[in-house]
C-alpha cells in the first residue's frame, strides 16, 4: 500500500510530499492514511508528553488528546496542508503539555530531582535499568526554566528543526539556536553540581 | 559597500555535541518507552473525530453552491421582511363603499340590497345614511336611477 511506503530519511525528517498525500487523504476520512501519520508521529508526541509528564498513562492520555484535536481539524477542512504540519501538531502538543503543567503546578507534584531521575525510563517490561547518565540528564532537564526546557524538549524529544521551532514559538532562529545553547550549559552545570552533591543527598536518604 | 552584520552564533564545544547526543538518546528512551500498543489505541480514540467533525459555520459558506444559496435564502429573507414591514408601515386603505345600480323596475330591490350590507357593517353612521337614503328614494318615487358613493353625503344635502 502506498501509505505503508511513507519512511523518515537518515536525518529522521519525514517526506513533506508523503506527509501531505497522508493528510488530504486522512482529511477525506481515510482511516489507514491516519493511523500511518500517528505511526510516523505518535512516539515523537508521546516522547515529548512523557519528559514533561513523566508517567506513562498521562503521556498517552495527552498524545490522544492531541491526536483527537488534530483529527477534527482535518476533518471540518480548518487545517490546509503547507509543509507546516510538523510545527502545527507540536504547537498543539506543547499547549497541552504546557496545560498539563499548569495542573501539576497547583497540585504541588513532586519535583525532587532524584525521584524524577528515578523514574523508569525504558518499558517496565524490558526489565532493562535506565542509564545513570540519561537518569541525572532527565533530572536536570526537569530544573531547566520552562523556556530553555521547552527548547530541548522541542529540538530533541520532537524532533523538530530550529526553522521549525522558530514558526512554533513565534520567535527568530538565532534566539533559538542561542536559547538551546544556553539550556545546554545549564544542564551541564546542573548534572555537575548534582554529581558534585550526591554524596550529601545520600546522608540525607534518597539514594 | 554595506556589510550584514549578523548575531554571533553559539561556538559548540565537544562537550555541547556530546550533551546534545545523550539529550537525542534520552529522547529516544522516552519514545520507546511507550506502552504496547499505543498508536492503535490513539488511533482507534481519535479516527472517529475524522469523519464526525461537526462543518464550521463559516466553513460551510466557504463552499461555492452553499455560498450561493446562503446568499439567496439571505436574499429572499430580506425581502419578505422588507415586504411586511412596509405592510406594517402602510395605512389601510378605507374601504370602498358597495355601488349598487338599481333600474327603476327594481328600487325596492336595491334598497334592500344596502339595508342588507347595512347590516352586515355594524357602522351606525353608514346604517343611519341608507335609513336618509331609504326615505329619499321613498319620496322621489319611480323615474330615479341613483348611485351610491362616497360622495353621496355631500350630495345629500341638495337633494
Amino acid at each position: 500500500m502506498e501509505f505503508a511506503s511513507v519512511k523518515r530519511s537518515e536525518d529522521g525528517q519525514v517526506d513533506a510530499n508523503r506527509v501531505a498525500t497522508l493528510l488530504r487523504a486522512a482529511s477525506k476520512g481515510d482511516e489507514s492514511a491516519w493511523r500511518r501519520v500517528i505511526d510516523l508521529y505518535g512516539r515523537r508526541v508521546y516522547a515529548l508528553a512523557k519528559s514533561r509528564c513523566g508517567g506513562h498513562e498521562q503521556a498517552e492520555e495527552i498524545t490522544q488528546s492531541v491526536f483527537v484535536t488534530i483529527a477534527t481539524k482535518l476533518g471540518s477542512g480548518q487545517y490546509t496542508e503547507q509543509g507546516r504540519f510538523e510545527s502545527w501538531l507540536f504547537r498543539v502538543a506543547m499547549n497541552r503539555v504546557r496545560d498539563h503543567a499548569r495542573r501539576v503546578k497547583r497540585q504541588a507534584a513532586p519535583t525532587d530531582p532524584d525521584v524524577i531521575a528515578a523514574l523508569p525510563l525504558a518499558d517496565p517490561r524490558s526489565h532493562s535499568s535506565p542509564a545513570p547518565d540519561l537518569a541525572a540528564l532527565r533530572a536536570a532537564l526537569h530544573r531547566l526554566g520552562d523556556a530553555d526546557r521547552e527548547v530541548v524538549e522541542l529540538r530533541h524529544h520532537g524532533g523538530l528543526s530550529f526553522k521549525q521551532i522558530a514558526a512554533l514559538l513565534e520567535e527568530p532562529v538565532g534566539t533559538l539556536l542561542a536559547r538551546h545553547h544556553r539550556a545546554l550549559r545549564k544542564l551541564r552545570e546542573l548534572i555537575e553540581s548534582d554529581e558534585a552533591g550526591r554524596p550529601r543527598l545520600g546522608r540525607g536518604g534518597v539514594q | 559597500m554595506t556589510e550584514t552584520v549578523h548575531p554571533p552564533l553559539p561556538a559548540w564545544d565537544e562537550s555541547d555535541r556530546r550533551l546534545a547526543t545523550d539529550l537525542d538518546r534520552l529522547a529516544h528512551a522516552e519514545a520507546s518507552s511507550a506502552p504496547a500498543g499505543m498508536e492503535s489505541r490513539v488511533a482507534d480514540r481519535s479516527a472517529p473525530a475524522l469523519r464526525e467533525a461537526p462543518i464550521p459555520f463559516a466553513r460551510v459558506l466557504a463552499r461555492s453552491p452553499m455560498r450561493i444559496a446562503a446568499a439567496a435564502a439571505l436574499l429572499a429573507g430580506g425581502a419578505i421582511a422588507l415586504v411586511w414591514l412596509n405592510r406594517q408601515a402602510t395605512t389601510p386603505a378605507a374601504p370602498e363603499a358597495p355601488v349598487i345600480a338599481t333600474t327603476d323596475s327594481d328600487l325596492d330591490g336595491a334598497v334592500a340590497a344596502w339595508l342588507t350590507v347595512a347590516a352586515l357593517d355594524d357602522q351606525d353612521p353608514i346604517a343611519a345614511e341608507l335609513d336618509l337614503l331609504y326615505a329619499e328614494t321613498a319620496r322621489l318615487g319611480e323615474g330615479f336611477e341613483w348611485q351610491t358613493g362616497p360622495d353621496l353625503t355631500n350630495g345629500r344635502g341638495s337633494m
